[in-house]
């Protein structure tokens, strides 16, 4: 089966001015995410994986090249556009999960959905639904910040899958947990591409989990090194 | 996205910070409690100066005078003239002349006015002991408690009292063209008036006049209608006569406390200035605490309008809440005050006054006014809000 080029990066360039001068940190990056991978981009700290991401998600830009999600150039958008358009189709899941620290973790999590006008009880029910399949539903009333850093960065899955988003973005997902949590957290995205075919592309510089997906793509200096297929997480 | 999840966050971010939010909250009540406060007593001494300058029917009388003209007099002659002006419905006049008490073994000087209960009605005064000029009687003395006092009684036994006055009448009002005095003349006190001021008698005209009084100090024009105020104005000027009208005085009062107004709401706007400024500061650092908040919002696809929505409905709520609580603070204090003011005037021989007064369309200002301090402080960290870059804060936290 011929599968959909959900992100396609072309001669991506980005470039920050330090002092005088400029660091070119994504240097003429070339990438296609297919529906069902789960991508694992990895590489030491300073390589432009989470720039690259950053770009994916709209909320960085490039200076030259173009970033396509499912052929929508996301460069022409603007700043409002871009908002909602990751809204509806990206799920993100941050290192360290940001929350609106006055709501409970039920509201967090649906958040994006009334956020993108569902309304506020269809919402809930799907993010009760989403933290019961996720093993945290009693926690759902509480305050995000009262979780444990494994249970936080459930719900934070939780509210990247509430749109049924068309790929998840995690940037560093298991950097803020010991290693059992870690593991556990790379097990549900494992699961979530295994059984439920949603498409992951995920950062680590963690070399514990580079093979954690089908495909690992190695960056080094701004550049993508390597972009290797397991055959036997395919 | 729904409105009202936005509201409800709001006061949720605001529950959140419950001490911030309730200091800010009383510091916007403090000040609107103030202007209320103060405004309000304003409004209620305008009243009360108003309400005392304009008693009865007054927008409709017009006040005839000479001004001591040598030349114009106030005799029946101009006054047939005056009542046969179109629109004027009534004159009443009265005589100004002086007297001497002469029967208690104390002397008391005094102003003498020959007038009617009509007249004395018309100028605002009022009957507090005893009662008007009878249709029949004659000789009839109403006082002032001025002269009441002089006489060294009390108000209720004035009632009764006979006078003896030796009373004298200038040369301007005079029949005979000259000074006269009339020696021990007989009235009986029937009424007084609460004025403490300078000693005054009122006795009917009908029994001044034979004393040789033949000329009017003063006379008050009662017109038909309002509206004709001017006209009738114009045509007894015309006669020669000055006259006065009480809406002159009125909007003199209405320009005077209209500056009193605002050096009052002035001292309540300081405090409401300082109030301002400790909510912005709040709003600001509240922005600055969930800049990560607002980040991750943005990432979730809220819409700048949306962002910016919300630091203002936060805002809103904390200063129109405040300022609702502020008029009842003002309202209720203001209340307070009158009752204890009119506790003393009362104990003290006074009458009640009502000396706060809440009009409707000001409470109304008011609210618009505290609706107006939120959103125009909102505007800054609102709008610095949505423009939070999402990038700068993930990249930096």
């Amino acid at each position: 089966m011929e599968k959909t080029v959900v992100i396609k990066a072309e001669q991506v360039e980005r470039s920050f001015r330090v002092g005088d001068g400029h660091i070119r940190v994504l240097r003429g990056i070339d990438l296609e995410i297919h529906s069902g991978d789960f991508a694992v981009i990895f590489g030491p700290s300073g390589c432009g994986k989470s720039t690259l991401l950053n770009i994916i998600l709209g909320i960085d830009k490039v200076n030259s090249g173009a970033v396509h999600v499912r052929g929508t150039n996301i460069e022409r958008l603007s700043e409002d556009e871009r908002a909602s358009f990751r809204s509806r189709k990206m799920g993100m899941v941050h290192q360290m999960p940001y929350w609106v620290k006055s709501i409970d973790v039920r509201h967090n999590v649906a958040l994006p959905l009334i956020i993108k006008g569902e309304p506020q009880e269809k919402s809930l029910k799907k993010a009760d639904g989403l933290l019961h399949d996720l093993g945290i539903a009693k926690l759902r009333t509480k305050v995000p910040t009262q979780l444990s850093g494994g249970e936080q960065q459930k719900a934070g899955i939780a509210r990247a899958l509430i749109c049924d988003p068309w790929i998840i973005l995690a940037d560093e997902p298991t950097g803020n947990l010991d290693s059992e949590a870690g593991e556990e957290i790379m097990q549900l995205f494992r699961t979530l591409n295994k059984n439920e075919g949603r498409t992951i592309l995920l950062v680590t510089h963690n070399d514990r989990y580079w093979n954690a997906g089908n495909r690992r793509i190695e960056m080094e200096d701004g550049m993508v090194v390597k972009d290797i297929q397991h055959k036997d997480n395919a | 996205m729904d409105h009202m999840f936005l509201y409800r966050l709001s006061l949720k971010n605001l529950t959140n910070h419950k001490l911030r939010t309730y200091l800010t909250f009383g510091a916007i009540a403090v000040g609107i409690s103030a202007i209320v406060f103060l405004v309000s007593f304003a409004y209620g001494l305008q009243s009360m100066v108003t309400e005392t300058v304009t008693g009865g029917d007054a927008f409709k009388l017009i006040d005839v005078g000479t001004e001591n003209s040598q030349i114009i007099k106030l005799e029946d002659d101009s006054l047939d003239k005056i009542k046969a002006i179109a629109g004027v419905k009534e004159v009443q006049t009265i005589i100004n002349a002086g007297a001497k008490e002469v029967s208690n073994g104390t002397e008391i000087d005094g102003a003498f006015y020959g007038t009617s209960n009509q007249y004395m009605d018309w100028a605002g005064l009022k009957i507090r002991w005893g009662d008007w000029f009878s249709a029949s009687g004659t000789r009839e003395a109403i006082v002032n408690t001025g002269f009441v006092e002089q006489m060294k009684i009390s108000p209720e036994t004035a009632i009764g009292k006979e006078l003896k006055l030796d009373v004298v009448i200038p040369k301007e009002i005079a029949t005979e063209d000259r000074f006269l005095t009339k020696k021990d003349e007989d009235f009986k006190i029937v009424g007084v008036i609460r004025d403490k001021n300078a000693s005054q008698v009122y006795v009917k005209q009908s029994d001044l006049t034979p004393l040789g009084a033949g000329k009017y100090s003063q006379a008050k024009v009662q017109v038909t209608d309002q509206n004709k105020v001017l006209e009738v104005r114009k045509q007894i000027e015309n006669l020669g006569f000055k006259t006065q009208y009480v809406g002159d005085t009125v909007a003199q009062i209405d320009q005077l406390f209209r500056i009193f107004k605002i050096v009052l709401a002035s001292f309540g706007l300081i405090a409401l200035v300082v109030a301002t400024l400790g909510m912005f500061n709040t709003l600001t650092i509240s922005l600055l605490e969930r800049t990560k908040e607002v980040a991750l919002m943005k990432i979730l696809g809220m819409q700048r309008k949306d962002i910016k929505t919300l630091f203002l409905t936060e805002s809103v709520l904390i200063s129109t809440s405040g300022g609702v609580l502020g008029i009842v603070l003002g309202y209720v204090s203001g209340k307070i005050a009158n009752a204890i003011l009119n506790q003393i005037a009362t104990s003290s021989g006074g009458d009640a006054v009502k000396l706060f007064v809440f009009p409707f369309w000001f409470i109304v200002v008011v609210v618009l006014f505290s609706f107006g301090i939120g959103f125009f402080t909102g505007l800054y960290p609102a709008r610095r809000a949505a423009k939070v870059n999402a990038l700068d804060v993930l990249r930096y936290e």
